[in-house]
């Protein structure tokens, strides 16, 4: 049977925890604690994750610009980059900032909330996106896609999401499964028993 | 942001007529290009051909313009912007005149 993991719900609740199981979705971030960064500068996004890899058990940077997006990739302690074509001109993330994420086992993350603006908009952030699945394609970087729901009526199934990247022609599955296990296989890792760091356990 | 040479997806250069009985602006034509392209192709079309009208070289006096599209969608963007028959409600035509791969090609 196979598992889905949605790790960027912006809001939990009880509701929304049993609706996402109804979906067909077997955790979410109702049951893991995701904590988002947002900073305009390298210095401020350190500090912040400095601040919160204790307590988090996923970190998600969502995306800046293309030069803090590289900086981001670079630094092994976030898990996650979201939405790197927001705000930006280009797609966000070029060859280097996906060669860095490949290293660091960051994901990219797609959200389906950059997609709600209809017909021109779209289309140039389809456009990015395609170029953003090519560059993880290419370079092994790990990449998810998230509603990031902060409503009962936004959660979607994880095939539905599936489907969006497999339209697009890239692998539909591993974003909803595969590769969002295994961010929380290392934050479950972390959070056992005999953990001290990576690489250091207690006998 | 950096490009790989060998990543970088190859393009096409569509050199474009305008005929109009009035003169027709960069953002009136802009829009009018979204919208051909957007009815006849859809979201999902117009993001693979992925266009962008170029701004400095559009000639409001000759009304000739140069748009950029993805190799392997020339066909859809003809099309689609050969059923456009008006531009912001002024009856117009927008005529592809040349093909290249390059703007130096669309010179001669």
């Amino acid at each position: 049977m196979p598992e889905f993991y949605e790790l960027c719900l912006r809001k939990t609740s009880e509701e929304i925890r049993q609706k996402a199981e109804e979906l067909g979705w077997t955790a979410t971030n109702c049951d893991y604690n995701t904590v988002f960064l947002e900073a305009d500068n390298w210095g401020e996004l350190k500090r912040q994750i400095k601040e919160e890899r204790e307590s988090a058990d996923v970190l998600v940077f969502e995306a800046g610009d293309s030069e803090l997006n590289r900086k981001a990739s670079e630094d092994s302690r976030l898990d996650v980059i979201l939405s790197p074509e927001e705000g930006n001109k280009d797609s966000g993330i070029d060859y280097v900032t996906a060669e860095n994420a490949s290293e660091n086992n960051i994901a990219v993350g797609f959200s389906l909330k950059t997609l709600q603006k209809k017909g021109k908009r779209r289309s140039q952030i389809l456009a990015s996106w395609r170029k953003n699945l090519r560059l993880c394609e290419k370079f092994d970087t790990p990449y998810i896609i998230t509603t990031e729901a902060s409503s009962v009526h936004e959660l979607r199934a994880p095939r539905d999401l599936a489907s969006i990247i497999e339209s697009l022609g890239f692998k539909g599955r591993e974003p909803v499964s595969q590769n969002p296990s295994k961010i929380l296989e290392r934050a479950d890792r972390v959070n056992s028993e005999g953990y001290i760091r990576p690489g250091v356990r207690e006998k | 942001m950096t490009e790989k040479p060998s990543f970088k997806e190859s393009q096409r250069y569509l050199k474009l007529r305008i005929r109009s009985q009035e003169k027709i602006e960069f953002k009136e034509l802009l829009d009018s290009v979204w919208e051909a392209l957007l009815d006849y192709m859809g979201e999902k079309g117009t993001s693979r051909a992925n266009p962008w009208l170029i701004k400095n070289k559009f000639d409001f006096e000759e009304q000739q313009a140069i748009l950029k599209i993805t190799e392997g969608s020339e066909k859809d963007v003809r099309a689609s912007l050969a059923l456009q028959n008006s531009i912001d409600g002024k009856k117009a035509v927008i005529e592809v005149r040349r093909q290249s791969g390059t703007l130096k090609g669309l010179k001669k």
